[in-house]
């Protein structure tokens, strides 16, 4: 990996020029609304001016939209005439259909819930973007095709609510008290299996849609001001898609194969441009349900991950020349993202030898055969070249990596348990071979099993758990090996993920997200359009951004202590030091003391809590109390912290103040910042 | 100010006027009184220590570089593609070692001026090792390997606890803390402070690590509301009984620990650093220069902080050029360079620099044949020493070959250290006061490579 200066050069700039440029909102807003979208230059965000820069950004990479706001012929939302403007889209692309729209997809024919309905969608979009296409007014444009979620909410005891809320802190980002109470109703293992048929909320369709959008105007700085930085889209879009996208389980346990499939803006191609990074997610997205077998295929193939651990561009061994194949990615690939570094019981314990000491699941030679395996690879895309062609020509981050067998060892290889690929294989027969191979190695469900559970449920989960998602991984008559619905369910159902025993420390950022998505953040467009920077600045923590391929925080980080000497893990805590815990603290003071809006460009709509269920229940502070208690602790609040917030909160009359104090108190507790 | 603290005010506040802000703390903070501001250390008894981790490991086989005809010619031939040029490199007066001579990165310009007046030495081909290699062992395939060779999980992190031969929870920072942490006044902010967020270095078994902020005044402030409105006292009571309580659970009660132990530390040090003079040398903008002020500032506050022994970890990443070496060095050698020539000024404004003793680390060195685009991960590498007390101007250690297939050669360039981290970090962690009856507890691999009775340091950079 390469650092990325620029851009952190670029955030520590937004960082520094934000303040003042909030100070302008008003007046922007103002001007804007009127219908004069004008921007005086100073408080335009200043934060990216370097027109080299833009333009690389803007032509390199998206395959929709050229320069010069031409639709590519390829668009399939796209039936007018090739010289019109590009109009955004998104409203095209509700459900995604992934066999025709060859821009989008990176892997080869899967997924059953395909064939929807693009042409009603399109229907729609006709009357609406015309306003807009001038203006770029995201409304109307880059419209949210996600139904609005159904508020409804069933009287449910406080038991079922509490037992639902903590079902859906497992399985969701963040669920507000309706989801609670439609679960209770509807069961969670009826939920799991709905949240199943549910198609993919990708990420890269509303980054494409605001890309085209800012296209369509003639002046960048005006763009900046309007819309934001294009870097910055893809942040926009996990935002948005969090908050918005029915699949709220796929987008749950398409974050926690983030974190374990690490790729980061860190690496300045990744940030710097609009496709690899939610291209990539998407891909995870769509394997969450799919076969791990499939998922790490595609994962390997993919050019984000190939740009990030380097087996992009990979050629064989030049002896003379010096030059060996890259081994970055074949260590990775086993150590991080299948087997592990040491021989597991199906349980997840470690197999001993004969003198008591752990085995290793490869060696060197392991690595360096592997390495071989993985040359060959570069971009695909009609201009794609083996070599340094990132930058000239059209590159695809939607499309797996192409296979250039001229470049590729085609030497005999021995991988993992003796098994050997035959010299003079076709590249990707090999790739298929060695992914066969990982997959094939009995480490693989109590590796991920524990990596899936320590994400979604609980840090250190008991050995028997362990080995009841590891059966449900390695398969059964009805099910495959690998299959990731029969994982998710094995997670979810467990008897020990439904009680108190399950306990880990929030995920700071996550702690963030379900606070916007628990109390129903909402704006009037249907976009939550924030960058995220500032919140990474107080808590070290954004989706896709990891320091390094080990994450925010490692499966057996043990803080000092009491945990480290019980022997318990607690990963989350690599996050926890002197700035962050005052970070997460003051950001959620901001935000709901300081009733500071989630800070989007002025050209969408505010975003803010939806808070009238709350302050229906303020009169009776013990009854708010209750429900913020199911909502974010499940009825896990101690007696001394109900104490402390009753006394709190019924210090203050105003209703709203009241339910903010008590949410704001709520999430700052400890209570709440280890769940169990 | 109206009575709500807002975001935009809190970010200003917190980059310019980090002192005021402290007094907000109080409600919650009962110990944050008013100290004075001691007047500003001039060295004394005070020794720091400080760990640049050139994270992803550098290819310091292209920081110290052969510039005699022979030498550079074995270097061009191995290096291949990623050779630079013999003209461009940097000269050492006294750059001889092992019978080569040396030269530098040509970025490495300040850190050429600190070697050649004393204050900067090299370490050469130093690595992570179980016990004494030779390679006699290696062509017998009888040599004992670290665990996890060649990766960065486990090599980044055997570079900071020096035990390649176990997995570690501790550091040789942390240890020295365990060992050393009574010394400093204040018992309840610890000595080991890092800009690069929880590591294992400075991890001890009872010493944990303060994480510096390298905004305003070094501290995290704590958003609170002025005039002690009803609002912020009903918010604040509520914060203080909760983190107040005794929790069952355990996780609850690790937080409650981390929370409050942050609180009361980030307060000292806020009006610690916030009172300390501005210095006259000018720090880059680049982050990594960023921190280094922070840690200039931080040393000027540590007499104010009662601190009389310390470490600070510092962490410059992107360092793991499987592709484009010679290009992304281009442009990282010079940052590194002149942060650390700014480091060293500060010290020297403030006459610190004898009793502070600035070390770099890195996973790995690298291979040194190519893989097309750059190198792979390596073994052994050269690191840099700098500092008043260093006995600079020198290159410790042996130089190796760099012919493919020397004696050290692993295969592909990778090198078999010809120096332990155990041998460089205990030369550090003497200087720094360990006694040499204690140096098995902070390296406790240290026997297999020094006698901690000789009259000598383990590699004599230190004297």
């Amino acid at each position: 990996m390469s650092d990325n200066t620029d851009f952190t050069q670029r955030r520590r700039r937004l960082f520094d020029v934000l303040p003042e440029a909030m100070l302008g909102c008003s007046l922007l807003l103002a001007s804007y609304a009127s219908g004069a979208a004008t921007t005086s230059g100073n408080l335009a965000p200043a934060i990216l001016q370097d027109k080299e820069q833009q333009e690389k950004l803007i032509v390199g990479p998206n395959p929709r939209c050229k320069l010069g706001n031409k639709i590519d012929e390829e668009d399939p939302c796209s039936d007018e005439s090739e010289d019109e403007e590009c109009v955004p889209k998104w409203i095209c692309q509700p459900d995604e259909d992934e066999d025709e729209d060859e821009g989008e997809d990176e892997d080869e024919g899967e997924d059953e819930d395909e064939g929807e309905d693009e042409d009603e969608a399109e229907d729609e979009d006709e009357g609406e973007d015309e306003g807009g296409s001038n203006t770029g007014s995201a409304i109307g444009v880059c419209q949210n095709p996600h139904p609005e979620p159904n508020k409804t909410v069933f009287n449910v005891s406080s038991e079922q609510a509490n037992q639902a809320s903590r079902f859906l802190n497992h399985a969701t980002l963040g669920a507000n008290y309706a989801t609670i109470t439609q679960v209770t109703t509807m069961g969670e293992a009826a939920w799991v299996e709905s949240q199943f048929k549910l198609p993919v909320g990708k990420h890269l369709p509303y980054s494409e849609c605001l890309l085209a959008a800012y296209m369509a105007f003639d002046n960048f700085e005006k763009a900046d001001a309007v819309f934001g930085d294009p870097v910055e889209f893809r942040r926009f879009s996990w935002w948005t898609q969090v908050m918005t996208a029915p699949d709220l389980l796929r987008q749950r346990v398409g974050m926690a194969l983030s974190e374990i499939f690490v790729v980061s803006d860190k690496v300045g191609q990744l940030g710097d441009e609009l496709e690899p990074l939610p291209g990539y997610y998407d891909m995870l997205l769509t394997n969450s349900f799919g076969n791990f077998r499939d998922l790490l295929f595609d994962v390997t193939m993919h050019p984000t991950m190939g740009v990030y651990l380097s087996h992009l561009n990979n050629a064989k061994a030049n002896v003379q020349k010096g030059i060996y194949p890259d081994e970055n990615y074949a260590r990775e690939v086993m150590q991080l993202f299948s087997i592990g570094l040491f021989e597991l019981n199906l349980d997840g314990s470690r197999k001993k030898d004969g003198q008591n000491h752990d085995i290793p699941t490869y060696n060197n030679d392991t690595i360096r055969q592997f390495a071989k395996v993985f040359t060959g690879l570069s971009y695909s895309g009609p201009e794609a070249v083996f070599g340094d062609n990132d930058e000239e020509g059209y590159v695809y981050f939607t499309q797996p990596m192409k296979m250039f067998d001229e470049h590729h060892d085609v030497t005999a290889k021995t991988l993992l348990n003796g098994q050997t690929l035959k010299a003079g294989q076709k590249g990707i027969d090999d790739i298929n071979g060695a992914i066969d191979n990982l997959f094939n190695h009995p480490n693989v469900g109590p590796f991920i099993g524990r990596l899936l559970i320590q994400r979604l449920v609980t840090s250190n989960p008991s050995p028997e758990y362990i080995a009841r998602v590891s059966a449900a991984f390695n398969g059964t008559n009805e099910t495959p090996r690998g299959d990731m619905k029969s994982v998710i369910r094995a997670i979810l159902s467990d008897p020990e993920a439904q009680s108190a025993k399950a306990n880990k420390l929030r995920e700071p950022f996550l702690r963030i997200v379900q606070l916007y998505r628990a109390f129903n953040a909402t704006s009037s467009d249907r976009t939550y359009n924030n960058e995220g920077y500032e919140i990474q600045e107080h808590i070290n923590q954004f989706a896709l951004s990891s320091p390094s391929v080990f994450n925010f925080f490692q499966p057996d980080f043990a803080p000092n202590g009491e945990l480290k000497d019980a022997k318990m893990v607690a990963p989350e805590f690599q996050l926890v030091n002197s700035a962050t815990v005052i970070g997460v603290k003051n950001y959620l003071h901001f935000t709901l003391l300081g009733e500071e809006v989630f800070a989007t460009p002025q050209h969408f709509a505010p975003v803010w809590f939806d808070l009238s269920y709350e302050t229906a229940l303020a009169g009776d502070a013990n009854k708010l109390i209750d429900h913020l208690d199911s909502v974010l602790t499940y009825g896990t609040l101690t007696p001394n912290s109900r104490a402390a917030i009753y006394t709190a909160i019924t210090g203050v009359s105003d209703a709203k103040k009241r339910v903010l104090l008590g949410i704001y108190l709520m999430m700052v507790s400890p209570d709440y910042a280890a769940a169990l | 100010m109206s009575k709500t603290l807002s975001r935009r005010d809190f970010l200003k506040q917190s980059a310019k006027f980090g002192v005021a802000s402290t007094v907000m703390m109080s409600s919650l903070a009962s110990f944050c009184s008013a100290a004075n501001a001691q007047p500003q250390h001039q060295g004394g008894d005070y020794k720091a220590l400080v760990c640049i981790l050139l994270a992803g490991g550098a290819d310091s086989f292209n920081l110290l570089v052969p510039a005699d005809n022979v030498g550079y010619q074995e270097y061009a031939k191995t290096r291949a593609d990623l050779a630079l040029s013999k003209s461009q490199l940097l000269s050492l007066n006294a750059g001889e070692n092992n019978g080569r001579t040396l030269g530098i990165h040509p970025n490495l310009t300040e850190v050429q001026s600190l070697y050649n007046t004393g204050d900067l030495a090299f370490l050469a081909n130093v690595g992570t090792l179980v016990k004494p290699t030779t390679t006699q062992e290696l062509a017998n395939n009888t040599a004992v390997f670290p665990y996890g060779l060649h990766s960065h999980s486990d090599q980044i992190d055997q570079w900071q606890s020096s035990l390649p031969d176990v997995r570690s929870g501790t550091g040789w920072g942390g240890r020295l803390a365990d060992i050393m942490h009574s010394q400093n006044a204040d018992q309840t902010l610890s000595m080991n402070m890092t800009l690069a967020g929880n590591n294992l270095f400075q991890s001890g078994v009872t010493a944990s690590q303060y994480q510096l902020d390298a905004r305003g005044s070094g501290a995290i402030d704590l958003l609170s509301y002025e005039d002690g409105d009803d609002l912020s006292r009903l918010s604040s009571n509520a914060i203080q009984s909760m983190y107040g309580d005794n929790y069952q659970n355990i996780f609850r009660r690790a937080y409650v620990k981390a929370f409050n132990s942050s609180i009361s530390a980030n307060a000292k040090v806020s009006q610690a650093i916030g009172a300390s003079a501005a210095f006259g040398t000018q720090f880059g903008e680049d982050e990594f220069s960023r921190e280094l002020l922070m840690v200039a500032r931080a040393i000027s506050a540590a007499n104010t902080l009662g601190m009389k022994r310390q470490t600070f970890f510092i962490e410059y990443g992107g360092w793991d050029h499987h592709d484009d070496v010679l290009k992304n060095m281009a442009k990282m050698v010079p940052v590194l360079s002149k942060g650390m020539a700014s480091l060293h000024s500060a010290m020297t404004e403030i006459g610190m620099e004898n009793n502070v003793t600035t070390f770099t680390a890195s996973d790995f060195g690298r291979t040194l044949t190519s893989n097309g685009k750059g190198s792979d991960h390596g073994w052994g590498g050269n690191h840099m020493i700098m500092g008043g007390a260093v006995k600079g101007g020198k290159v410790y250690g042996q130089y190796p070959s760099l012919a493919i297939n020397n004696p050290l050669d692993t295969g592909r360039g990778v090198l078999l250290p010809t120096t332990s981290t155990d041998s460089y970090f205990a030369e550090l962690a003497l200087w720094l006061g360990v006694k040499p009856e204690q140096l098995g507890s902070v390296l406790p691999n240290i026997s297999r490579f020094y006698d901690s009775g000789s009259a000598g340091g383990p590699v004599g950079f230190m004297g």
